[in-house]
């Protein structure tokens, strides 16, 4: 990978940047020959059935894991990878993690060939951000598989594990200043070896968090998985040989590569850019700080900087791992979605030329255990924000595949900790908001609750399954509306909102809530930004004795007490049996102008009851009579008169630059 | 060899005998190619508040440091692009495609 001269990427001082060519000790015998012909059927037959182990290693972690978010909102991801650690298959899981684990396995190739060795049956773990997890707690496994005496390939998976230790539950360390106020760093160490776990490298993993059973059985289920994709594997070979095998995992990369150029060649050269916003560099810091992300294409290469990215700060900070992670997600969203998972390819033709010691690719030792409900998502939306303004400008009918910003808090994370019903200590990550929001494309409207793009197979818990995992009980989950929220020529699609109260306990804490001061999206192209992300919560409320008279409160504004000011990020916030709390996700980011919208789109949103007759006149320019049809001619008056006013508002040749 | 670039409905790239343009559908001739053709857009800036209902928050003080911005051209006043900035902060340069 092609990164800034003179500075050592190491995975030690820097996040760690592979070299073209690994060191890897000479002890260590690669598999690398290939078949010279392969049928199109057995070519098929392989690649399918590689394709199915990798899902199988998926749904064994997700079958046999404790935590709702891995059972149930699949917020993991397991990979198959050739000998050197390129990602071959990835499952339809948390994008972003792929690349982490080529980055962790090229590391161990050249970092730990020589001592302590890599063998067949060997397990390494890692939690280590800057040689390649996002953020601590979404650990790395990856295990070599051996066909005789040679490394034939490794299966690795990331998973989110609920507390990995450090100073506050949940491990998300939002005070700290520096990756000694985080929770523990491990580079890769060999959980397993010859095939049995080794208890004390598993002890000192597990003995640090303050979930021991949880994380130990969610531990097992990752463990599982590479078990079961090793053993499928060896099958594989044993059936149709390594060499056949080699040469379609091998042929299937190039495919991938080929067919991400032939749409390179769509997009014209040039360069493009976007920028994030975000706040609080810990908590009580009014300060606002920049996620920047620019995409050079030359030819049949992406280069991707981050230059413009605040000074890295505080707990706001990705590793370069996270940097490449979070733009290979849109890239293969947007130029890969017919890969069927196979990213290898695609990351042959993207070149990082990361600024280090910023927020977006830090040095160590920056703290970056907060990452993953900030750090990532945000750069995730930057990174969309660039690679959709790139499609749009592609030759049809590629441009269409562009897709505006999720927002940058788009895990609409909440997070809590305290004693659960069963009166045993817990900490819970929300997910409901699994439920998501597409957002627009050029050419068409986003998918109301349709997930999250970047995390395909991931499914929002339903509210029974998190009312018996947690202390709580939903009031209601529902679709916002579809006003100025990611309003454009085509509108995203609509995010929701949950309620909640405690019950079966008289206190939790609210460790991570998301309560933006500002909207942190970016409209593409014309179209409106999504919108502000909320965590409201009341004390003293009637909520109680509304349930009791048969009433279910259907807003906060229905209760009585007293509304908390919410900072982005505050200290902890005390939920007792009179608190109600609601979050919200906004709707995510729109396409092109308002007033260029379909009539017809809108006047369905009318009908529907998503849009309402005010916001229709105010953010469309659409005038409804009084039978609630748009009115085509009194529309057209309007719009025009919406388009003389935007520029009696404006000024013209001011320059910012 | 490319003739233009659409960029959206309303903003394209074009070859013309004076080099490549940025022009608008409704046939104004916005800027060079080579630049940001933000700068030759009719902007409105407001507070981020003012983009509807659900965008204000208790943090003013915070919000106030931000705005949005809104790219028209000149014109026709149709709306090329958006963005939300810290007040002060230089537009972004973010779509710079080639013929
Ligand atoms: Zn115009």
């Amino acid at each position: 990978m092609e990164t800034a001269q003179n500075v050592v990427w190491d995975g030690i001082v820097r996040g760690y940047a592979p070299p073209d060519v690994l060191d890897i000790d000479p002890s260590l015998t690669l598999q690398t020959a290939e078949a010279a012909e392969v049928d199109p059927i057995t070519y098929e037959v392989i690649r399918n059935s590689l394709q199915n182990i990798n899902l199988e290693h998926g749904s064994t972690i997700q079958k046999l894991s404790i935590s709702p978010i891995t059972m149930i909102v699949r917020d993991f991801q397991c990979a198959i990878l050739t000998e050197v650690g390129d990602v071959m298959f990835l499952g339809p899981y948390l994008l972003y993690l792929g690349n982490t684990l080529g980055l962790t396995t090229k590391w161990i190739l050249e970092n730990r060939s020589a001592s302590p060795g890599i063998e067949d049956g060997d397990v390494f773990l890692s939690t280590d951000p800057y040689v390649g997890s996002s953020h601590q707690q979404d650990t790395g496994l990856t295990s070599p598989v051996f066909w005789g005496s040679e490394l034939f390939c490794w299966v690795s998976n990331s998973v989110h594990y609920s507390d990995i230790g450090g100073p506050v539950p949940g491990s998300f360390c939002l005070m700290s200043q520096d990756i000694w106020q985080d929770p523990p760093c491990f580079p890769p160490m060999k959980l397993a070896e010859g095939g049995k776990v080794r208890a004390d490298m598993e002890d000192l993993f597990l003995r640090q968090s303050r979930l021991r059973d949880t994380v130990g059985m969610d531990l097992h289920a990752a463990l599982a998985g590479l078990s079961v994709a090793r053993g499928r594997i060896l099958k594989l070979i044993e059936r149709y040989g390594a060499e056949t095998v080699k040469a379609v995992m091998k042929r299937t990369l190039d495919a991938g590569e080929r067919a991400f150029q032939e749409k390179l060649d769509m997009i014209p050269d040039g360069r493009w850019s976007e920028r994030v916003y975000t706040e609080a560099s810990v908590p009580g810091d009014p300060g606002i700080y920049v996620s920047q992300i620019n995409i050079t294409k030359e030819g049949d290469t992406l280069y991707i900087d981050n230059e413009g990215s605040s000074p890295q700060v505080g707990s706001i900070n990705n590793t370069y791992a996270g940097l490449v992670g979070a733009t290979l997600a849109p890239l293969t969203i947007m130029l890969a979605y017919d890969l069927g998972g196979v990213s290898g390819g695609v990351s042959r033709r993207v070149k990082f030329r990361p600024v280090p010691g910023t927020i977006t690719c830090c040095d160590y030792p920056g703290a970056v255990s907060a990452a993953g409900v900030f750090n990532m998502p945000m750069v995730v939306a930057t990174a969309t924000g660039a690679v959709a303004k790139m499609v749009a400008c592609a030759d049809p009918p590629l441009r269409e595949k562009a897709i505006a910003m999720a927002d940058a808090q788009a895990y609409g994370g909440w997070i809590f900790s305290g004693l659960n019903q069963y009166g045993q200590f817990f900490v819970g990550m929300s997910a409901g908001m699994a439920a998501g929001a597409i957002p627009a494309s050029p050419g068409r409207d986003g998918v109301d609750t349709g997930g999250l793009f970047w995390v395909p197979g991931m499914e929002a818990a339903n509210v029974e399954e998190n009312e018996l995992a947690w202390p709580v009980l939903t009031l209601y989950r529902r679709e916002n509306s579809a006003g100025a929220a990611g309003a454009g020529m085509y509108r995203s699609g609509v995010g929701a909102e949950e309620a909640w109260v405690l019950h079966g306990t008289d206190h939790l804490d609210s460790q991570i809530y998301m309560n933006e001061s500002f909207v942190k999206n970016q409209g593409l192209l014309g179209g409106n930004p999504g919108g502000r992300a909320f965590h409201r919560l009341k004390q003293q409320t009637d909520a109680a004795a509304q349930l009791a008279a048969g009433t279910v409160p259907q807003g906060l504004d229905q209760v009585s007490g007293d509304e908390v000011p919410l900072f982005y990020k505050g200290m902890p916030a005390v939920l007792d049996p009179t608190s109600m709390w609601t979050t919200n996700l906004p709707n995510f980011a729109g396409y092109g102008d308002p007033l260029d919208r379909d009539i017809a789109a809108i006047q369905i949103d009318l009908t529907d009851g998503k849009l309402s007759t005010k916001d229709a006149l105010k953010v469309y320019g659409a005038v409804v009579n009084e039978a609630g049809q748009v009115d085509v001619d009194r529309t057209a008056e309007q719009r025009a008169m919406c388009r003389r006013e935007r520029l009696a508002a404006a000024t013209v040749g001011v320059s910012h630059a | 060899m490319r003739e233009q670039v659409i960029i959206n409905e309303n903003l394209s790239l074009r070859r013309t005998d004076a080099g490549a343009r940025f022009v608008c559908a409704c046939g104004h001739d916005l800027a060079d190619g080579s630049t940001n053709f933000k700068e030759a857009c009719a902007v409105r800036e407001s507070p981020t508040a003012d983009i509807g209902e659900g965008y204000a928050s208790f943090a003013v003080e915070m919000a106030a440091q931000m705005c949005f911005r809104e790219f028209f051209c000149p014109d026709c006043g149709a709306r090329l692009t958006t963005e939300v900035a810290r007040v002060g902060d230089p537009y972004l340069w973010d779509t710079a495609p080639r013929l």
